[in-house]
């Protein structure tokens, strides 16, 4: 008996060093939630190695780009659902039609070939037709595309009706339009809201949707006012946002193009706006939250993604797919982002019931709750071993206490820890384990236990490593850690692990190993879990047709996904941490870096452009767009960016402009050309008979063969033919006149609007903003459309080449349209440039006059003479600051009508 | 100085630079028929004899040009002068490339014209040897 009780004494240090070890443990494992993104295991699967040779094909159509936050999300659920609700192998394609930036019957003509091409070999058993694009796409090509093949059809707000396709063999998940009820939603959280600001793009699909909601909000419009943010630049839509009066909420609808015709995805959009709002910002989708709304009643991508899925795989496996569609219903939920209610002081409490908020900031025992609650338990154990032992201590000293006192206590405070003990006397193989330890294992606490009992409890793929583990500890008089799965007698599993330590008394005989087993099956679970969804975001990002990349909070690029690493054709090794900024062109590299930089520190969404080195050495452009990842309980991870290859779409891009400006420097030296050329013709005509007539003249008159009447016909003629020659000269001088009969009533906002579309680019070019300030109830005005487009080309083409030579936040052209008085109209265009000649600002409607180095000196002498056929005004004067300010006044028409 | 049978055309839709061109041909003898445009001049019979034309490039209806065209299809024999009110470097080259004797912008020199006609009509009148 009185080895045992040495060893007790030994067990009862050991586990207050083990106790240390275990908050590790602790510590480890939840931090393993934190880490769960950057402990990749990199030699992992791929699923896109072999195709099945017999599955069924479902081909997922979506109707906008593939970057599309939206898309992603229903991507993914679609084929998440898919891999529960299905025991068959699915084969997924993908396609993106991408119908907002590639419209065009042709566009879909190529688009139609190609998959036609593409899935010849492969058709699909199920399309999947993601938004109204994807639904006429098919409409219009399905003869010669994927006939009789099934269709699910996820239609949003604005879509066409699935009876566009007259097929039986269409199912619809129809997402309900939740404006209504978030609107409802914003009345209730803002009581003394006075008016709601809806905010919505100028592409073809934010009017669609725009349109979808006015019909929606018909209801509200008794309650509460409405303003359209609606047809700005972003600038502009920034600008407005922050100078919103109170009692104002705003309503964010999409913004995929806005008066500029830049192109966005509309999340990146609200990224760009959202920071300069004075009012809260709600909306219905819910790829939103978490960019800066405060949220919305929304049905989510990702129940949408699954609804399809599912109605998909009914349809497989034979049932009607229109009965089964009727059998759906969505749910609207109310999500909120934690983050912007606390911007706002918007209490919890009065969120509707069952509303899910995220990105809640754990509070600390939140967060550490259970750390404090294992730190607070091991010290309790610790501090009460310590008292075990200092009892046991004196007991000894007192040689006479009775030793089961202090082993129950020991074992009361091994089952506080949940801590199986053990002593396992190697030689004479005799367990001996507390009952909390023999629980772990199933044994009942009487029965004898040596280690073939154990054996037999533990899995029998787990026994040769466990047994390896405990004979390295007692070769080298070591430690034993390990874990490993038991197999109770009533078939459930559940994992241990263990740590032990060889003990020996002196002698090979005296050989022992003491140690502590604890149940971690919890743990081992949730590893396993995610590993497996780590393993399936590995296999996404590989297969993605994007390149991936992911940092750490350090700034480190901890993944790059096989799409990057096959462009760069660097191994991942070598692009880790900083790696990749070696492939960055050098010039880009500053800029590249500052935008990362900053938005990190700020955890804010990016989007850049740089260029980056491909294997074959050639710098392509890149568009990478960046976002912060942060945990589910708030926690900050890192950021997650993708790229696409965007060369080609710059390279048409700067063709395009080029072309433009081609265009309008030809144009204006055509019109010279032009009038030099009529002139020419018509002077020359009598100017060529007259000196004709007079040199026949002459030689009849030095033959003498000149009679009277002849010669006084030649005078008459020349006589003529001067005339002839002056009347050009007035006609000429007259021009604008002749065009009287292509007068038609105008808007001159209309001409204007006409004329900076077609200057876009050159816009883009000059860096300037235009800020068209556009009095909306003008009268119209009388005049030639094409003369006065002209005009407004020519003002504004020289206000941006005056702009060249100043500061970019100074390049800014101001198109201002105004009444004067009842009966006119006046215009104003004004640089903030170098301003017009000190000396005679007049002078540059002189002809041929001119202060550009390659100007003809024309433009603004036909502009004026244009505005004065038209019986108005054009002048010029050096504005107040800097620049210059053109100023035209027309008429305004008389008749009735505005 | 004039050669037997030789006719000169002058065809130009301006009035008033048709018979100027045409008193001055008269006072160098030349036979001459006005024409106020290509067609009319088209309809009538070819004459049998050295012969060439004075055209004007911008008309109405058939332009000087299209008629010179026509005239080479038809293979006949008129050398063509050019006048116009306002030419062109690339018109001037496709006329002379098409066979014409000369290119005359108005107002021309009378002595050009005149040299032109004499050059036109020898070219015209080795044909018909």
């Amino acid at each position: 008996m009185p080895q045992l009780k040495i060893d007790i004494i030994r067990i009862a240090y050991f586990i207050g060093r083990s106790a240390s070890l275990s908050s590790m443990w602790i510590v480890r494992l939840l931090s393993l939630g934190a880490t769960m993104l950057l402990i990749l295991d990199l030699a992992g699967t791929s699923a896109g190695g072999q195709a099945p040779a017999q599955g069924q094909r479902v081909l997922v159509l979506y109707s906008d780009d593939r970057l599309l936050p939206a898309n992603i999300i229903v991507d993914e659920a679609i084929r998440a659902a898919f891999a529960v609700g299905t025991k068959n192998r699915v084969e997924f394609y993908s396609e993106f039609l991408d119908v907002a930036r590639f419209p065009g019957e042709e566009q879909q003509q190529r688009q139609r070939d190609f998959y036609r091409d593409k899935y010849r070999e492969r058709p699909p058993d199920l399309v999947i037709a993601v938004s109204g694009g994807a639904l006429v796409f098919l409409a219009k090509h399905r003869a010669e595309l994927f006939a009789g093949v099934p269709i699910v059809y996820c239609s949003f707000a604005g879509d066409p009706h699935p009876d566009l396709l007259s097929d039986a063999r269409i199912a619809e998940v129809a997402v309900p339009y939740c404006v209504a009820p978030t609107l409802e939603m914003m009345l209730h959280l803002h009581p003394d809201t006075r008016q709601v600001a809806v905010v919505s793009g100028s592409g073809p699909r934010d009017r669609q949707l725009a349109d979808a909601f006015r019909q929606e909000m018909t209801t509200l419009r008794d309650r509460v006012a409405f303003t359209w943010l609606t047809n700005l630049s972003m600038e502009e839509l920034r600008g407005e946002l922050s100078r919103l009066a109170d009692h104002t909420v705003v309503l964010y609808l999409t913004m995929f193009q806005d008066a500029a015709s830049k192109t966005f995805t509309p999340r990146q959009a609200l990224d760009a706006f959202a920071p300069a709002s004075r009012a809260p910002i709600y909306s219905c989708y819910d790829t939103y939250v978490g960019h800066g709304i405060v949220g919305g009643s929304v049905v989510t991508f990702e129940e949408i993604g699954r609804k399809a899925a599912q109605l998909g795989i009914r349809i497989l496996a034979g049932e009607d797919g229109q009965v089964a569609a009727r059998s759906m219903s969505h749910q609207a939920v109310p999500v909120f982002d934690w983050r912007e209610l606390r911007r706002w002081n918007i209490s919890a409490q009065r969120l509707p019931p069952g509303s899910i908020v995220r990105f809640k900031e754990a509070t600390y025992w939140e967060k550490h709750g259970e750390l404090i609650l294992g730190a607070v338990s091991l010290c309790a154990v610790e501090a009460f071993l310590i008292g075990a032992l200092l009892v046991q201590l004196r007991r000894r000293r007192l040689a006479e206490r009775s030793l089961r006192d202090s082993e129950e206590r020991m074992s009361l405070a091994a089952e506080a820890a949940n801590l199986g003990m053990w002593v396992w006397d190697v030689m004479r193989d005799k367990i001996w384990m507390t009952d909390k330890g023999r629980a772990l294992f199933g044994f009942a606490p009487d029965t004898r236990l040596d280690n073939a009992a154990l054996i037999s409890r533990v899995h029998p793929e787990d026994r040769a490593a466990r047994a390896a583990a405990i004979k390295r500890a007692i070769e080298t008089q070591g430690k034993y850690v390990m874990e490993y799965r038991v197999l109770l007698p009533d078939g459930t599993q559940r994992w241990i692990g263990a740590r032990g330590q060889c003990m020996n008394a002196g002698d090979a005989k005296g050989t022992r190993l003491l140690g502590v087993s604890m149940d971690v099956t919890a743990q081992k679970l949730a590893q396993d879990a995610l590993r497996e969804s780590e393993a399936r975001f590995r296999t996404m990002a590989n297969t993605a047709p994007v390149m991936i990349w992911m940092s750490a909070t350090d700034k480190l690029c901890t993944f790059f996904n096989k799409g990057w690493l096959d462009f760069t054709g660097r191994p991942l090794e070598q692009e880790l941490g900083n790696g990749w900024a070696e492939g960055v062109h050098r010039e880009d590299f500053d800029r590249r870096f500052e935008v990362y930089v900053n938005s990190f520190d700020a955890r804010q969404p990016f989007t850049m452009e740089y260029r980056l080195r491909r294997s074959d050495g050639e710098y392509r452009w890149v568009l990478d767009i960046g976002s912060p990842r942060f945990a589910p309980d708030g926690t900050f991870l890192g950021y997650i960016g993708s790229c696409i290859d965007i060369t080609e779409r710059k390279q048409a891009e700067a063709e395009a402009r080029q072309h433009r400006e081609e265009i309008a420097h030809l144009s204006r030296v055509a019109i010279m050309g032009e009038m030099a050329g009529s002139i020419a013709h018509e002077l020359n005509q009598p100017l060529g008979a007259i000196v004709t007539n007079a040199g026949a003249a002459l030689r009849s008159l030095r033959r003498d063969s000149l009679s009277g009447e002849k010669l006084r016909e030649v005078l008459q003629d020349i006589v003529a033919d001067g005339r002839r020659a002056s009347e050009v000269i007035h006609t000429i001088k007259g021009m604008g006149r002749k065009e009287e009969g292509a007068r038609q009533l105008l808007h001159l906002n209309d001409v204007i609007t006409e004329v900076l579309r077609l200057v876009r680019s050159d816009a883009l070019a000059h860096d300037c903003t235009v800020l068209p300030w556009l009095h909306p109830a003008l009268p119209k005005v009388e005049g030639n459309l094409v003369q006065l487009q002209e005009v407004f080309l020519n003002l504004i083409l020289n206000a941006f080449e005056a702009s060249e030579g100043v500061p970019k936040v100074r390049r800014r052209v101001i198109i201002r349209t105004e009444r004067d008085g009842d009966g006119a109209v006046r215009a104003s265009v004004r640089d903030f440039g170098t301003g017009l000649p000190a000396d005679a600002p007049e002078r540059i409607f002189d002809r041929f006059f001119s202060t550009k180095r390659d100007g003809t000196g024309i433009g603004l002498f036909i502009a004026r003479s244009i505005v004065v056929a038209h019986g108005g005004t054009l002048y010029a004067e050096n504005a107040e600051g800097s620049g210059a300010q053109f100023w035209l006044r027309l008429p305004a028409s008389t008749e009735i009508g505005v | 100085m004039t050669l037997a049978h030789a006719l000169v055309y002058v065809i130009d839709d301006d009035l008033s630079m048709r018979k100027a061109i045409g008193r001055l041909l008269e006072s160098e003898d030349y036979p001459v028929e006005l024409f106020a445009e290509a067609r009319e001049f088209l309809a009538r019979a070819p004459h049998t004899g050295p012969s060439c034309i004075i055209l004007d490039l911008n008309m109405p209806g058939l332009n000087g040009l299209e008629l010179q065209e026509a005239l080479v299809e038809r293979g006949r024999a008129e050398q063509v002068i050019f006048i116009t009110g306002d030419g062109s470097v690339p018109t001037c080259v496709q006329a002379m490339k098409a066979g014409a004797v000369d290119y005359l912008p108005k107002p021309f020199n009378d002595e050009d014209l005149l040299s032109a006609v004499k050059r036109a009509l020898q070219r015209s009148s080795e044909q018909w040897l």
